[in-house]
């Protein structure tokens, strides 16, 4: 049970949603099927969830980062606008990619201390703090493609595209666009959260620190730096995802860049149980439930079906809890 | 006769462990029981059961000679079962009377009633408290007396006490104890969980030793001595077998630590209710810092332990060779959900490199594990399944085993058995033996007795030396609360 809380708690969230949809008027057995074709159907359709999955993933592993240090970061859906909006920039400066996923990480890296310094040597609750910063960086994102970094006909609200030379390597499948240089990363920096959180003194220390501060503080090692700083790489790593968005997909900057893959990464670390391999397949039902819901749109007429991805995500979330709360209350029994 | 609770053969399983069988136990009203038992002999079970927390696997609970099946702690608060826990559930913010009578409360209501109610209901229970004091405000035996109404107040046939005597000072003992006559004769049944035998045998009516899950002896205290008693509860010849610290701690002991450097010197060191303090402490010194708690002497061992920082003063201490050991095991001690190994390792020294493998952290942490004879199925359990005496094995083995310089404990034995407590101060002064420095503060007296090579009396901050004598600590701290010295 306790190993597959996850698992369970997405199949039961889907079933739920599901029945919700009959609510509806779509029979489950149907929606099942076209919510499978419209995610997996084709190798268009893979390349598009694969293509959402990847930056989700790495936002995912971002948020989980701070949570297993015992820190609340809600804040990814920011952390990878600026990423973004540096990664830009910085394209357009160097034409390399390599300087884009830099400046991508570096941005998500700063936006994300602030509000960890302010939590280690302030107290000042960094759920709050995060979640504010994401409104800031919306409203920074809306100024600077009608300001500063607007494109040069300056006709539209978005940035100039990125040059060619530093998009992202890609693999091309055909006509249906090709998966990039970002699935490699969000494939393998999991293994290296993985390996740092449970093979090194830092992750230990970090670990122990999340549930006892004091512990940790009394071996004289430096925890309240350690901590903020685990915090701004897991902010740096949502500020990739924005990289790796502009550089893969995207080309350019404009407000559609804000839809909430920041806070579905909450949900799918939560899902994976914030254990960082099982970011990938968590990060991968949630692509799949975005694009899988478009196709839905398109073949079956139910009302409000575009917002049917986010009430799986909120039910991932219940169940998530649910289960969470139910494990300690058999622990509580057991001890 | 009648009784207001009786288990009838329990038994309860945990996975595989057997951690109750067969127990009976009859509680009257109008009599104090004492259930003893070392940590992990099934006490803790045993009294959730009856709260309703958890289910038995096993027998049956009787109320009045009727079967109830207690599903959950409100069923058990109706048929008037009420408990006192070792750590307190008040809300700190809150006065007396909030606490005592908010859970029933109406919706609305106004305050000078509430007031009115509450202290109409101290007195009627000899409680001697102001209702409009906020709850941060009282000692520990005050918090205690407002639990105990509280109990009572939702539940008032049976009351079960776990431990209550470790979180107090002598005098505050006392005084708990006429508190629990008083109830006693007014019919109350009262289920007392301790460790201290001698406590058992002047309080109880009746005493029942808990081993391994079964009832290894249930008399009337005129039946029983406190030989019989701990062979009960430690198994025939295990009693002689306990270990002999002694032995450990001799030899080098009365190093003539005056000429040796001090390893940590300080000079007019204040902070939150602390100070000004003047301290040295030296090698193979044992230090003990007595007194009730709430006196300075939390402060005083986290600002030496370099968790909290002095508003003014010096203090010269090592920065490297510190070992620090804490009461509180949940969330300074250990970090409960970790692996044992881990809870090791996370102190500097153990391992090698900043990376390591399963093999190796194992490998690093296991003569540690072994000397301190921390006992578990593997390295892997998670710190939580430990009993408490096991867990502060485990909290020793880590600040010990690189033997440390200096040694720092606050209450290191609060709510172990006798065996445990009787390993750990062991260790303590091995530790000093080896040429640590120690300071130990502790509210209990005995255990001061026992480690103190100088003994200091924390009152309202500061630290008035003491001899080490039990009629000196008494009058020490009577004179202090007196205000005859300053």
């Amino acid at each position: 049970m306790r190993r597959h809380a996850g698992a369970i708690a997405a199949l039961l969230a889907a079933g739920l949603a599901l029945l919700l949809l009959r609510a509806l008027g779509l029979a489950p057995s149907r929606a099942l099927v076209l919510l499978a074709r419209g995610a997996f159907g084709d190798a268009a359709a893979w390349v598009t969830t694969l293509r959402i999955a990847a930056p989700l993933a790495l936002c995912a592993l971002g948020v989980l980062i701070a949570f297993r240090c015992g820190l609340w970061n809600i804040g990814a859906e920011g952390q990878l606008l600026v990423g973004a909006l540096a990664a830009v920039a910085a394209a357009s400066a160097t034409a390399s990619c390599t300087a884009a996923l830099l400046a991508g990480a570096l941005a998500g890296f700063l936006w994300a201390l602030v509000p960890a310094l302010l939590a280690v040597a302030r107290g000042v609750p960094e759920v709050l703090t995060t979640l504010m910063l994401n409104g800031v960086a919306l409203e920074l994102l809306r100024w600077l493609v009608t300001g500063p970094m607007q494109e040069p006909t300056r006709q539209f609200p978005q940035t100039a595209p990125i040059p060619v030379e530093a998009h992202l390597p890609r693999l091309e499948l055909g006509r249906t666009g090709g998966i990039d240089l970002g699935l490699a990363i969000a494939l393998l920096l999991p293994i290296v959260v993985a390996l740092t959180l449970s093979r090194t003194t830092l992750g230990l220390r970090l670990r122990a620190g999340a549930q006892s501060p004091r512990l940790v503080a009394a071996t004289g090692w430096p925890l309240a730096r350690a901590r903020a700083l685990a915090f701004g790489i897991g902010g740096a790593l949502a500020g990739l995802a924005g990289a790796v968005e502009v550089a893969g997909v995207t080309d350019a900057v404009d407000r559609s860049l804000s839809q909430g893959l920041g806070y579905a990464a909450v949900a799918a670390a939560l899902l994976a149980g914030l254990k960082p391999m099982a970011v990938v397949p968590a990060a991968l039902f949630f692509a799949a439930l975005a694009t899988g819901t478009s196709s839905l749109q398109w073949e079956a007429n139910v009302p409000g079906i575009d917002r049917f991805g986010l009430v799986v995500e909120g039910l991932a979330i219940l169940a998530i809890v649910a289960a969470l709360a139910l494990r300690e209350r058999r622990e509580g029994n057991a001890a | 006769m009648t009784s207001p609770l009786r288990f009838r053969g329990i038994g309860k399983r945990f996975g595989g462990r057997v951690a109750l069988s067969g127990v009976d136990l009859e509680l009257r009203a109008g009599e104090v029981h004492a259930l003893l038992g070392e940590n992990g002999a099934g006490k803790t079970t045993l009294v959730r059961i009856a709260l309703g927390l958890l289910a038995a696997d096993e027998g049956a609970l009787q109320v009045d000679g009727r079967d109830v099946a207690i599903d959950h702690p409100r069923r058990a608060a109706r048929l008037g079962i009420g408990m006192v826990h070792q750590h307190f559930s008040l809300a700190e913010g809150l006065t007396v009377a909030e606490n005592l009578l908010l859970a029933d409360a109406p919706a609305l209501f106004s305050r000078r009633a509430l007031h009115e109610r509450a202290a109409e209901r101290l007195r009627r229970r000899g409680v001697l408290l102001e209702p409009a004091r906020r709850v941060r405000d009282l000692s520990v035996g005050e918090r205690q007396r407002l639990e105990i109404a509280r109990a009572l107040e939702r539940a008032g046939r049976v009351l079960i006490l776990d431990e209550p005597t470790a979180v107090l000072a002598p005098a505050e003992s006392d005084e708990l104890f006429a508190q629990l006559e008083r109830l006693r004769a007014a019919g109350l049944a009262i289920l007392l969980i301790t460790h201290q035998l001698d406590e058992a045998l002047s309080i109880a009516q009746r005493v029942t030793v808990l081993r391994d899950g079964r009832v290894a002896l249930a008399a009337s205290r005129g039946e029983v001595t406190a030989d019989a008693l701990a062979r009960a509860l430690f198994g025939e010849g295990a009693a002689a077998a306990a270990p002999s610290r002694r032995l450990v701690a001799s030899g080098a002991r009365g190093m003539p630590g005056a000429t040796a450097a001090p390893v940590l010197r300080a000079e007019r060191l204040a902070g939150e209710r602390l100070g000004p303090v003047d301290l040295e402490l030296r090698a193979g010194e044992v230090t003990v810092v007595a007194g009730v708690d709430g006196n300075g002497q939390t402060e005083l061992v986290e600002t030496l332990a370099g968790l909290r920082r002095a508003s003014s003063g010096r203090l010269e201490r090592p920065t490297e060779g510190v070992a620090f050991v804490s009461c509180d095991r949940q969330s300074t001690g250990l970090a409960l959900d970790l692996p044992i190994a881990e809870n090791v390792a996370v102190k500097r020294g153990f391992l090698a490199r900043a990376w390591f493998t399963r093999r190796e952290l194992e490998a690093a942490t296991r003569p540690a594990l072994q000397r301190f004879d921390v006992r578990a199925s593997g390295p892997w359990q998670p710190a939580r399944t430990l009993s408490g005496g096991n867990q502060q094995k485990l909290v020793l083995a880590r600040e010990l085993a690189h033997e440390p310089r200096l040694v720092l404990a606050e209450n290191p034995t609060r709510g172990l058995d006798l065996r445990a407590t009787a390993f750990v101060r062991g260790e303590l002064q091995a530790a000093a033996a080896r040429g640590a420095a120690a300071l130990v503060a502790t509210t209990d007296v005995d255990e001061a007795l026992e480690l103190a090579d100088r003994l200091l009396i924390a009152h309202r901050g500061r630290l008035h030396p003491c001899e080490a004598t039990r009629a000196a600590i008494t009058r020490t701290m009577t004179e202090l609360a007196a205000g005859g010295r300053s």
